[in-house]
């Protein structure tokens, strides 16, 4: 066969000079994205990883049979069977957190596919779409396996198809991001940022904890998943050039709100994976150490090598490192039964290596668990206490993250308020806040799950708005994983388990 | 509690699913369909493109998730059977290299090659393209899948265009060197790019749809992918026939889900047989005309490639496409048919 630098350059570069049609309404500007530049302007695009469609399908094919070889050999249900518990939940978020964002990745991809500035980009972009349908798909089918077992893993399906806070987060963030999204800030969003940026966050932090875990299913899906990424990923780099040559102000902007909007996504994600819901003496690292050591280093020097600036909140960012992720936690926590996976306490082992590896902040957040322990200790332990230990004021939500207000720390709350045309807005932190006001005209319409209920589009009582509204059920919504029966935690009274 | 066998959205069928069904079905979550009902959640860059060109369509179906893929290509079914299909053409293709096959070819079969095989990147490229749009913007998981997949095809025929081409510049230096420049000036071409750049400007999804794969690609890809093979045999370049057979076989599951998708919109609204019959009708003579300008390869009239012509090509094709519609209820418009 002929080498594939012989023949490719004769596929990859396909663009022609309109004549019965103008370029601009070819690529109107409104999904192509700005800045709008002729074609001359983008026609040296290159990826620096070649490929070619029949090596595609040959090493895709090979690649889906490694993955299901190795759930046949240790991904059967009877090998999910016997992960430790909270290590099951960890799964159980991501689970419901990936397919169906894929999915809107094909949408995306195949906007670059369409609207991509240069055929190259483009045909990039298919192959793109193609991996997205692919990641779709492992797990989709995967999970189905367990909804048998424990119907919180009908979430992998269900999660975005319902109106849970988490939901409405995540579709906030992935509708703004892919499926709505013109093809230019797509390429930096999601190929740039969150796939270059944040990609190893999957691929080396999620798929250790997984290995660590014991559960090689999972671990060899995300890291056969992360090859994908790793090559339509490139995508980002040619088309941030191009951009950088004309509107670098612009690239800052974009680049500076989506490492924050994922930021927020990923601690979340991750963050929580890593420090609470990974058995301790399986834990390689804190989340803060990991991100320090394999995505800020990195993300930096990107913007090194295009003279981009760090985001102008990069304190902001790095005192969160100490600290979102735990607010978090303990919120949802507090809130357990509005989400479809359940949660464990840190242990007095576990409380004393998060203050080693978070010293600034530990003790206000150990002294948020002392107070859930103590409620504990009061009810004693049982699954008809769990309503006794959880929170009954509906939280606030940012109005750009959408997630409960958790910046700052338990002292010292950084919430800000802003009046735009007579109406109130609060956000979590100052970037959200910066995002929003940038362009205000996305987010300023956007209903709250607050304002919902005021305005009595979802229900006011509690229950109500678990079952109708975030179609959980007593056997989804989420709990303690040991109903506050923890041998470290001695109750004031019998138990009534 | 009785125990619960599948996700959520298929408990209703009452049978344990498909694969095909676990991993297509109800993957969008903002056409409406989604069980929130919502669309987008904040008011995204292309929020109104989605209205004008997704929502506002004419063409209307209760539900877009009744739409199933004939072949139910799921992602793996996809990268296998494409891969048999490379590792056979693979095969063509050394053979090729390695029984000094080009140098045989005929001087005036050289010529057609450069002129009307080797150009065919360019408009391959725009189906790529078209078929990337009606992806992205269809209202239905399913749609989106076969549409992607498509595109995924469209990038296979050119590359493979494009691996030819190379293996016949090693024994003609030069050769095609001037695809880009007929596809733009060639009078051969010119209808074709004019359909493919109309089309690229059609933005709304279902009239996409129907002008890309219900009239403009039946006719071209029947014509290259089928009598420019028949010619090709004629002519002695038997192994480019085997070629264009297996691409052929691409464009013939294209076919397939676009009928599949155009009878359950027509039984979904008797409504919908107007407004497709009025897209074949805007649509069919463009297409018509690209199809008709190639025609003098076919009857041997073309100037530097003068041969005996292939007897009934445009008859065959009407007949072709006037039965591919009429399978869905539809037919051509009278404008577009290439006999009159
Ligand atoms: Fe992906
Ligand atoms: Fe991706
Ligand atoms: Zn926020």
């Amino acid at each position: 066969m002929l080498n594939r630098d012989e023949w490719l350059p004769l596929a990859r570069k396909l663009d022609w000079d309109y004549t019965y049609v103008r370029e601009d309404e070819v690529f109107p500007q409104v999904i192509s994205g700005h800045p709008w530049l002729p074609h001359s302007e983008w026609k040296d695009w290159e990826e620096s990883f070649k490929t070619s469609y029949r090596e595609y399908v040959h090493n895709q094919y090979e690649k889906d049979m490694a993955v299901y070889a190795v759930r046949d050999a240790v991904g059967r249900l009877e090998n999910i069977q016997k992960l430790a518990a909270p290590w099951l939940n960890s799964l159980k978020v991501h689970a419901a957190a990936l397919p169906l964002a894929e999915f809107t990745g094909v949408i995306g991809s195949l906007r670059g596919a369409r609207f991509g500035r240069d055929s190259a980009w483009r045909t990039m972009s298919t192959f793109g779409a193609l991996d997205e349908y692919r990641h779709t798909q492992i797990p989709l089918l995967l999970f189905h396996q367990l909804v048998r077992w424990d119907s919180q893993f009908d979430w992998a399906h269900k999660f975005y198809h319902t109106n849970n806070w988490f939901a409405i987060a995540a579709r906030h963030f992935f509708d703004e991001l892919t499926l709505g999204q013109n093809a230019i800030e797509f390429a930096i969003g999601t190929n740039f940022v969150l796939e270059t940026g944040f990609t190893n966050l999957q691929f080396v932090g999620l798929a250790s904890l997984a290995r660590e875990s014991s559960d090689h299913m999972f671990e060899r899906m995300v890291t056969s998943i992360q090859t994908d990424e790793a090559r339509h990923a490139q995508i980002g780099h040619p088309v941030l050039e191009v951009l950088m040559k004309h509107d670098p102000e612009y690239v800052q902007y974009l680049l500076d709100k989506w490492f924050w909007r994922s930021w927020r996504t990923f601690s979340i994600l991750t963050g929580v994976s890593t420090d609470y819901l990974t058995a301790l003496e399986q834990r390689p690292y804190s989340f803060k150490e990991f991100m320090e050591e394999w995505i800020i280093d990195q993300y930096v020097r990107m913007l090194d090598e295009f003279g981009l600036k760090k985001p102008w909140y990069w304190n902001i960012f790095e005192d969160e490192l100490d600290i979102y992720h735990h607010m978090i936690y303990a919120s949802a926590y507090t809130y357990r039964a509005t989400l479809w996976f359940d949660f464990v306490i840190p242990s007095p082992a576990e409380r004393k290596w998060l203050r080693q590896k978070y010293p600034k902040y530990w003790d206000d957040m150990d002294a948020v668990w002392e107070q859930v322990i103590e409620r504990w200790r009061t009810t004693g332990p049982g699954a008809a206490n769990e309503f006794a230990v959880h929170g009954t004021v509906m939280p606030t939500f940012c109005d750009l993250c959408q997630l409960p207000l958790s910046g700052g720390s338990p002292r010292k709350n950084t919430a800000n308020v802003l009046t735009r045309d007579g109406r109130k807005y609060i956000f979590c932190s100052e970037p959200c806040r910066w995002i929003f006001l940038r362009e205000p005209e996305r987010y300023a319409n956007h209903k709250d799950l607050v304002k919902r209920v005021l305005s009595g589009e979802a229900p006011a009582e509690f229950t109500n708005l678990l079952t109708e509204y975030f179609r959980l059920t007593p056997d989804t919504w989420g709990k303690d994983v040991y109903h506050g029966a923890y041998d470290w935690l001695e109750a004031k009274k019998a138990s009534v388990a | 509690m009785a125990q619960q066998k599948t996700y959520w959205h298929l408990l209703p069928q009452k049978r344990m699913p498909t694969e095909y069904e676990i991993v297509t079905s109800k993957l969008l979550c903002y056409t409406g369909e989604g069980f929130t009902g919502k669309r987008f959640e904040l008011d995204v860059p292309l929020l109104d493109w989605y209205k004008r060109f997704q929502q506002d369509s004419p063409l209307i179906c209760a539900s877009w998730e009744k739409f199933r893929d004939p072949r139910e290509t799921t992602y793996t079914k996809y990268t296998e059977i494409q891969r048999d299909k490379e590792i056979f053409v693979d095969g063509i293709l050394e053979e090729i290299d390695s029984s000094g096959y080009d140098g045989r070819l005929l001087p005036r079969w050289l010529h057609v090659l450069s002129r009307v095989f080797a150009p065919f990147r360019y408009p391959g490229h725009g189906l790529q393209m078209l078929a990337a749009y009606v992806g992205q913007m269809a209202p239905g998981g399913r749609i989106v899948i076969a549409a992607t997949l498509q595109a995924g095809d469209e990038m296979r025929r050119v590359q493979r265009i494009a691996y030819r081409v190379r293996q016949l510049q090693h024994i003609y230096p030069g050769f095609a060197s001037d695809s880009k420049a007929r596809w733009q000036t060639d009078a051969l071409w010119q209808p074709l790019r004019m359909a493919i750049e109309k089309l690229l400007i059609c933005y709304d999804w279902a009239e996409a749809f129907v002008a890309l794969n219900l009239v403009l690609k039946p006719l071209i890809d029947e014509l290259f992918m089928n009598h420019l093979s028949d010619l090709a045999l004629r002519e002695g370049d038997y192994l480019l026939g085997r070629i264009l057979y297996s691409l052929n076989e691409d464009c013939r599951w294209h076919r397939e889900w676009s009928q599949a998708l155009t009878r359950m919109v027509i039984e979904d609204s008797s409504h919908n047989v107007g407004t497709l019959q009025g897209w074949i009708e805007k649509w069919h003579p463009v297409a018509a005309r690209a199809a008709q300008a190639v025609a003098p390869l076919f009857e041997g009239k073309l100037e530097d490639a003068q041969m005996p012509p292939l007897v009934g090509v445009a008859q065959k094709l009407d007949k072709f496409y006037r039965g591919y519609l009429s399978d869905m209820g539809l037919q051509p418009s009278i404008s577009g048919t290439l006999l009159s």
